[in-house]
């Protein structure tokens, strides 16, 4: 029985990553650099930036 | 005070660490949830939520992926973080990331409850014993408390915070359990050996539940819960005749649902293999590692040989327990040629399933200082990932051996169950890492663990899903 599952395995899998190989795509080529100096207008470009450590609820009442 | 457990995605072990904890918050009058991380919606839970604490408990490979979470919900949210688990107790310069508030090292059952109390009560950040607290970047430490020596005095792990929140875990009819908590052995790759420094030489007398206590708790479970499986995770199974006798007449009195456990080779005989079986154990997983007795003993700290080994994995085969046998390849300083060792002895032994794993130099553990200082890894621990089926993160002789290595590792398995295939597996080890080698790799992985060491039911679809899902990562 185990060798039956091992044989099994390697057939299901060779199957699975003939499968996997075949519909791995080509990486699409490498968006040009935006400019350094570009500026950003749309909200979604504009991720909030993390918090600073200093600006966390510490040592000051955080549960009101 | 409400605390929200956030985990990465939920699979089919149960967070233990997070249910153990849940039953102490709760008592103490906390609201507490567990969310999955990668919820897409996650962000607008928590923020409905207005949790005050944000918990992760965290291993050694995912610390930069809840890093990376905790700061992104702090872009949108207000809370005190804190980090539990193994990567906080071992690396508590963790504390010292941006958005890490709080660690907790150790055993968090009493502590994590003690700093929730005193952060609702006092509205600051203080520290307690277990914890170290981040304020205004001065970080203050506090030194863990003594581990809590009676484990039958603890609540049992709150099951349904995680089933409620997961509910194909719940469906999912393997539990997870814990007898004991310590292990006596210093094996140079593991983490008991740093739980005992940092306990101060206590954690190794491993601190065992009564029989009593176990199995009415897995009772209460199983009559909830539909369980077809019962899954032992602590490191070493208790052994100790007494114990296991008391334990082979009550459990399959009271549950009689096969189970799976951890051993030791080197402490096995015909008593306590025979109290066992009778008891219900329907598989083990047992460490073979290595092949090559002096690397055993010299560089893992593994004092057994081949022959005890070997005599073990008979003993457990002639009682009907099927063996699911642990190996690391690609250890620093090893050769293909050890690792090609190491298959041969789990061909003697005959394991039922011979799971290889690419070595990874878990930071703070003996070994990986040993590889830092050898000059076999050259990283600083954030490179790591959260598997060790993948790639090796060593330097070898060369690019080559390291290719043949890490190829060897995905066919390992196979080549245990059938040996004919070795010289095979050998020249396909030739041949540049592929997709093939992966998937074959997780089929055997799944087929196995499904129907001979975890048995349990599985659906087509779920049985689709997880194939699909070995594609997907091949």
């Amino acid at each position: 029985m185990r060798k039956l599952k091992c044989v099994v395995s390697i057939l299901i899998g060779s199957l699975l990553g003939l499968v996997a190989s075949c519909s791995t795509r080509p990486k699409p080529p490498p968006e040009p650099e935006p400019p350094a100096d570009k500026e950003v207008t749309s909200a979604e470009e504009t991720p909030e930036p993390p918090k600073k450590q200093e600006e966390l609820p510490v040592r000051r009442p955080m549960l009101e | 005070m409400k605390i929200l457990f956030i985990a990465a995605k939920m699979h089919t072990i149960e967070p233990y660490g997070i249910m153990c904890l849940s039953p102490h918050l709760k008592a103490a009058g906390h609201s507490v949830r567990l969310y999955e991380a990668e919820d897409s919606a996650l962000v607008d839970k928590v923020a409905e939520y207005e949790p005050q604490v944000i918990a992760y408990s965290v291993c050694t490979g995912s610390d930069r992926y809840y890093i990376a979470l905790n700061r992104y919900l702090k872009q949108h949210l207000t809370f005190v973080s804190v980090f539990g688990g193994p990567h906080p107790t071992f690396f508590p310069e963790m504390i010292h990331e941006a958005g890490v508030d709080a660690i907790c090292r150790g055993e968090g059952d009493h502590a994590f409850t003690d700093f929730c109390n005193a952060l609702e009560s006092s509205g600051y950040l203080v520290p307690v014993a277990n914890f170290a607290i981040k304020q205004k970047g001065q970080v203050e430490r506090c030194p863990p408390r003594p581990l809590i020596e009676n484990l039958d005095a603890l609540p049992f792990p709150d099951r349904d915070l995680y089933y409620t929140f997961s509910p194909e875990v719940s469906a999912h009819r393997v539990r997870s359990f814990l007898a004991a908590r310590g292990c006596p052995f210093k094996c140079s790759y593991c983490f008991n050996p740093s739980m005992d420094a940092l306990y101060e030489g206590t954690w190794h007398s491993p601190r065992i539940r009564s029989v009593g206590s176990l199995v009415d708790e897995i009772e209460g479970v199983a009559k909830k819960h539909a369980t077809e499986f019962v899954a032992f995770r602590e490191s070493i199974f208790p052994l100790k005749l007494a114990w296991l006798e008391e334990f082979a007449r009550e459990y399959p009195a009271r549950v009689g649902v096969p189970f799976y456990c951890h051993l030791r080779l080197d402490l096995l005989n015909k008593e306590n293999v025979a109290l066992l079986a009778k008891a219900g154990c329907h598989s083990v997983n047992v460490g073979i590692e290595t092949g090559n007795e002096e690397i055993r003993r010299t560089l893992l700290g593994r004092n057994m040989t081949n022959e005890t080994m070997i005599n073990a994995c008979r003993l457990l085969r002639q009682h009907g327990i099927k063996i699911l046998a642990n190996n690391m390849l690609g250890l620093p300083g090893g050769t293909l040629e050890n690792d090609i060792e190491t298959l041969k002895l789990n061909q003697r032994c005959k394991p039922d399933y011979a799971l290889a794993m690419l070595w990874q130099p878990y930071p703070g553990t003996g070994l990986a200082k040993y590889a830092i200082a050898n000059g076999h890894y050259k990283g600083d621990g954030t490179d790591l990932d959260f598997t060790y089926y993948d790639h090796s993160h060593l330097e070898f002789r060369s690019a080559k051996e390291k290719r043949r290595i890490e190829n060897l590792q995905k066919l390992f398995a196979p080549a245990v169950a059938l040996p004919s295939l070795t010289p095979l597996v050998k020249l396909m080890t030739h041949l540049p890492s592929n997709p093939i080698f992966k998937a074959i790799f997780g089929t055997m992985y799944l087929i196995v663990h499904q129907t001979d060491i975890f048995p349990h039911k599985m659906t087509l679809s779920e049985w689709g899903l997880n194939l699909r899902h070995i594609a997907k990562e091949a």
